[in-house]
Formats: structure tokens, sequence, C-alpha cells
């Protein structure tokens, strides 16, 4: 096992830069996930670091050794792709050992090795067979069986659970975890899915067309973006972004939002915010209380819509120009066309400046 | 409508389509079974042939063939002549094809249009330049000047087709190879070659066919009677004033018999499927 580092990388295809300097550094035995939007470099990244496409600035380093410019099978890395890329004329066994006897390791120790692998993901009974006669999960397993029988320094997965359905994501997922417990490998994994990112990592990596945005533990991206793209990519329903100025109103400073200058959301004290700067309000769906329209406090509005996932409800409140969605845990939903409150917890509100950065709270409440 | 005519329509319909199934069948496999029939009718006798089934067999068309005329000769000719120039299509047009479809380089595709130009010229308008080229090379009147003849017939082709092969093989498998230890070289060796295989199999069949078949440059490239081809070979049974049919008839179905043979050895490979459960 190595630790990976990223330093400056740039990746251009003719005229085009897809990645901009991007520095990362992940320690040995880390689970590392790189998540972003379709388009932002995180396979670039990831197949750069495997030698599938060459940097074409900065370096990357696989411990102490540079491996830009090596071939990849000189880097000693393994990878899982998103398509299982599994060698269809190899039974499961033969994909399995492909690596080992690439590595002119004898037959006896390949089988031994590859029973070995096959034990620790429940493929013992399918040596034999072909990956066309697998399931999709079988073939992912197998996937993951040629990463793990020759003990590489670091393991790349590049969005191995996309293909799979819902039910087997979950449980897949569950298995990268404990494989990564057990091994103590360094991983890297690739997704779009920012619950499978916030489940699966040790640490987050958030990408922005060819950027790193931030880098952090699952807990800190959640709870402290670094600003509101983070905020808006990673939590699900997404949060709440309300651009606006701000006002001061009886002594306290208040955020007119510019799509409904009749509203006025109370900022919390701690910030030191200038009257008529502009600033955005991001509020998580979990934090805002939905209240019935007769109680006396909160912002009154109409219900709009409503996606009941059985445990929660995200409800969907207009309030004059707004919308704004709220999640709503074991009860019922509200009824849609009818009134309701919101009561928002200033402690809970994230501030955004004007250059997009997360704003820190000047004191202490 | 009742139910009975609709079930009477579906009759007539089905009874038409195996109707026209025979026909067109037959329309087929008249020429052939014909070619069969004067074949195995003595010398001089099938113009005198009064129905469609032959009066007399006989096999000495075949036995004279083979003892009175260098057939057997003819044929080696034809198999050395088929099977070096679509091994050697083979070879030059999945290299270039595996290169034209993983390599960027500037100009592929300029080249892979240039290719195809050549298939446009009719064999006819490029044996001449290709005569006095061999002329000068003195290449004419060999085998290797045949051999090349017919390379420059099937290579265009062979390397548009290998081309598309690989194409339709996921690159990351490879990757994963190159990834798993494999050098370019290597993963396409174990990886991408095999997995080409019912491509390469119906690129050596063209190959062969095309090249058994020919005789045009046989004709024109060759002049001596020991390295004339089977198809030059069949069309020296027709004289000046008269022709040897049951002779003619004799050789081309043993003409016909080798591209079978290679055909049916051949097309075990050409299977459906062979990249299923490789990728999503």
């Amino acid at each position: 096992m190595a630790d990976v580092a990223f330093r400056g990388v740039e990746k251009s295809f003719g005229n085009v830069t897809v990645i901009h300097g991007v520095d990362i550094d992940i320690a040995d035995g880390e689970l590392v996930v790189f998540v972003g939007p379709s388009g932002c470099g995180k396979s670039t990244l990831l197949r750069m670091l495997a030698g599938l496409e060459e940097n074409t600035g900065g370096e990357i380093a696989i411990g102490d050794d540079v491996v830009s410019g090596l071939p990849p099978k000189d880097r000693d890395i393994a990878m899982v792709f998103q398509n299982y890329a599994l060698y269809p004329h190899m039974t499961v066994a033969e994909n399995i050992g492909f690596p080992l006897r690439m590595q002119g390791m004898s037959a006896a120790e390949r089988r031994e090795r590859v029973v070995e692998a096959a034990g620790l993901l429940g493929l013992e009974t399918y040596l034999e067979r072909y990956p066309r006669e697998l399931s999709g999960g079988q073939r992912q397993r197998v996937a993951v069986g040629r990463a793990i029988v020759r003990k590489p320094r670091a393991f790349l997965f590049d969005e191995p659970l996309s293909n799979l359905d819902a039910a087997l994501r979950v449980q897949m997922r569950k298995e990268v975890k404990l494989l990564h417990r057990r091994l103590g490998a360094t991983m890297i994994f690739v997704t779009h899915d920012q619950v499978e990112a916030m489940t699966l990592a040790d640490r987050i990596v958030v990408l922005r067309a060819g950027r790193v945005e931030q880098i952090g533990t699952p807990d800190d991206i959640y709870r402290r973006p670094a600003n509101s793209f983070v905020a808006g990519f990673i939590g699900s329903p997404p949060i709440n972004l309300i651009a606006g100025t701000v006002e001061p109103r009886s002594g306290s400073a208040v955020l007119v939002p510019e799509e409904d200058p009749a509203l006025a959301f109370p900022l919390p004290p701690q910030f030191d915010l200038a009257p008529g700067s502009r600033i955005t309000l991001g509020i998580r769906p979990e934090n805002l209380l939905l209240v019935p329209a007769t109680a006396g406090s909160g912002l009154e509005g109409k219900v709009v819509f409503c996606e009941n996932s059985g445990q929660e409800s995200a409800v969907t409140l207009e309030l004059g120009g707004l919308q704004l969605v709220a999640s709503l845990w074991g009860d019922e939903p509200p009824v849609i066309g009818g009134r309701a409150r919101l009561e928002i917890d200033p402690a809970r509100m994230l501030l955004f400046d004007d250059a997009d950065m997360r704003l820190e709270p000047a004191r202490e409440t | 409508m009742s139910a009975r005519r609709r079930f009477g329509g579906a009759v007539a319909a089905d009874i038409f389509k195996a109707g026209g199934i025979v026909v067109l069948g037959c329309a087929v496999l008249f020429p052939i079974y014909w070619m069969g029939v004067i074949a195995l009718t003595p010398t001089g006798f099938s113009r005198s042939l009064s129905s469609v089934f032959p009066a007399d067999i006989t096999f000495q068309n075949f036995v004279t063939l083979f003892t009175e005329r260098p057939m057997l000769r003819w044929l080696w000719n034809s198999i050395v002549v088929a099977a070096l120039s679509s091994f050697l299509s083979l070879a030059f047009g999945t290299s270039c094809g595996y290169a034209l479809s993983r390599l960027k380089f500037r100009g592929a595709g300029l080249v892979l249009i240039l290719v195809l130009a050549t298939q446009m010229m009719p064999a006819t308008s490029i044996v001449v330049p290709l005569y006095i080229l061999f002329r000068d090379f003195g290449l004419l009147d060999t085998m290797q000047g045949m051999v090349l003849g017919h390379i420059s017939l099937v290579a265009p082709l062979a390397i548009w087709m290998a081309k598309g092969f690989f194409d339709s093989i996921p690159a990351d498998l490879e990757g994963a190879a190159r990834i798993d230890g494999c050098t370019r070289l290597s993963a396409y060796w174990y990886v991408a070659l095999p997995l080409a295989m019912p491509g390469l199999a119906a690129i050596f069949i063209y190959g062969f066919v095309t090249s058994w078949h020919d005789f045009l440059f046989a004709k024109t490239l060759i002049n001596s009677q020991s390295l004339w081809t089977a198809a030059t070979g069949i069309s020296s049974f027709r004289g000046e004033y008269f022709t040897l049919h049951e002779l003619q008839m004799a050789a081309a179905l043993t003409f016909a018999l080798p591209v079978v043979v290679v055909f049916l050895v051949m097309q075990r490979r050409i299977v459906s499927g062979a990249l299923s459960g490789s990728v999503r």
C-alpha cells in the first residue's frame, strides 16, 4: 500500500484544458472518493493515475515514485471499471488470475491466490463459469477479485456501482467498505452519486469543471461546504439557496431575497454582515421545520409539491416568489394546495459571500 | 371477417411464402445441380441429354482430369496463392485496422478514405498498371506476383473490416489488460485478437474466396501452364472450335469444393456473442 499525490496535475485535449492544476494528497490506507457532476474530470483524474491517460502538466506520485509517463503495468495499481471490463473469452478463474499470469506466477500458486480472492467475494462456485453466465453483481465481484488478487499499491474504482440496481448497489457499497477495512488498502473511488460518496469515503474530493472545489471528511463537506456549489451538490433533497441583500431591520440583519423583496429572512447574529452586501443563504431541507398554518410563527406559504419516499417527504412550499423544500420525517405529508408555515433555525443557516465562499461566524453565539 | 376466413387467408399466405422459397431455392441450386449432372455424363454426351436426370453416370471425367490434365497442380497453385494472399492480407489488415481503430493520429481519416478509394476502382482498371509494374520488378509469371496482386485486391477491405471489428471491442478491456500487467502489444495479443477472432475468420474467408475466384489477375499475370491457378485451368477446356463441357464441369465441381471446405472449417469461428458479459 502507498500514499498517492497529485501535484499541479493538468490535462488538455488539444486546446481544451479539462483538468486545471489539481493538487490532492491521499494518505496510505485512506478511502478517498472523487465526486462531481458529469464532465467534472473525476474519471480523467483516475485514468491519469492509472496511466490510461497522460497528464499534460504536473506530476502524479504513488508512494515515493513519480509515475507520470510510466505505462499502466509499471504503476502497480488495480482498477475496477464502470462496465466491469471482464475478459469474455476467459473463465472467472482465468479473469481473476490474469494479472498473476502476466507476472509470470506458476499455475499452482496462481490457483491458490485465485481461490483465496474468490473466497473473500463468495465466488468459489463460479470459478469455471464465463462472464456471460453471471449476473451483474457477480460480474462486478469478479472485477473486484481481479483487482484484489495481486495486492497492488492502490485500488482505483471508476463508478463501479453505477450499472447495478438500487438494492445491489447498497449491498456492494457495504462490501467495498468492508473490503477496505479488511485490506487496509489505499482506495480511490470515483462516483457522481453523492450518497455513495458520503457513505463510503474517509475523505471526499468535490470536483467541478476540472478543479477541486473542496477536500474534506463527509461531515466537513456536508456541514461546512466551501461554497454554494459544494453545498448544492452534496445532500438530497438539495439545499435551499436564496440569493439576496443584507438589510438592517429592528436592530438585526435580515436577508431580502432577489426573487421576492417582500420577504425577509432573519440572519444569525454571530456574522458580521455589512448592510447592502449581497450574500446567498443556504438552508438544508431537514433544518426547515414545517408547522401547521395555524401556528403563530414562521413564514406562511402554499404546499405545491410533495415527494413521499415513505420514511421522508420532501415538501415544496411556495413563499411569494420563492420555492423552498423542507424534509418531513415520519409525519403524514401535508395536502397539496394547502397552507403551512416554515420555521427556520438561524443557527443552521449557511451563508455564502458575493464570491460564493462560505462565511465563517465572527463570534460564538 | 369470420375467424375461419382469417385462418384460410393465413394458410394461403404461408403456402405462397413456402412456394416462393422453393422456387428461389431451385433457381439458385439448379445450376449447381446441372454442373454435377454434366460432370457425371460421359465425355461428349452432355449435348444429347434429354432430361434433367443423367442417363448414364460416370466418374471418368474426374479420373481424366487428374490423370491427363494437371488439375492437381492447378488446385495446389490456387490453394497456395489463396492461402498466402488471404493470410498476408489478414495480417496486414488486422495490424492496420487495429492502429486505425485504437491510435489517434493526424490523417487517420484521410488514410481510411484513401484505402476505401482503392476498392472503388474496378480490377480491370488496375490490372494493366499492375502488369507494367510487375514486369519492371520481374514479378510477372511468378507465384509471388500473383500473391501480391491478390493482396492488392483483398487488403483494403480487410483493413476496413478489421477496423470495424476492433471498434466493436470496448477499449476498456485493453485498458484493464494494460493495468493487469500487459504492454500495448500483449494486450492486443491476449485480449483484442482473441475477441476479434470471428471478424478475422470472416476476413480470411473473404480473402480466400476473392483470391480463389480471381480469373483476371491469374490470366494476365501468369503465362506458364505449370503456374496456372485452377480458374485459368478451367478456362483451358474451352477450345476455339469445341468445348469439353463434361471435363470443364468436373473441373468446376472440383474447383468449388475447397472453398466450401474452408467455409465449413472457418464458419465455426464466426460466432455471435463473443463479447457478451465483458461489459455492461
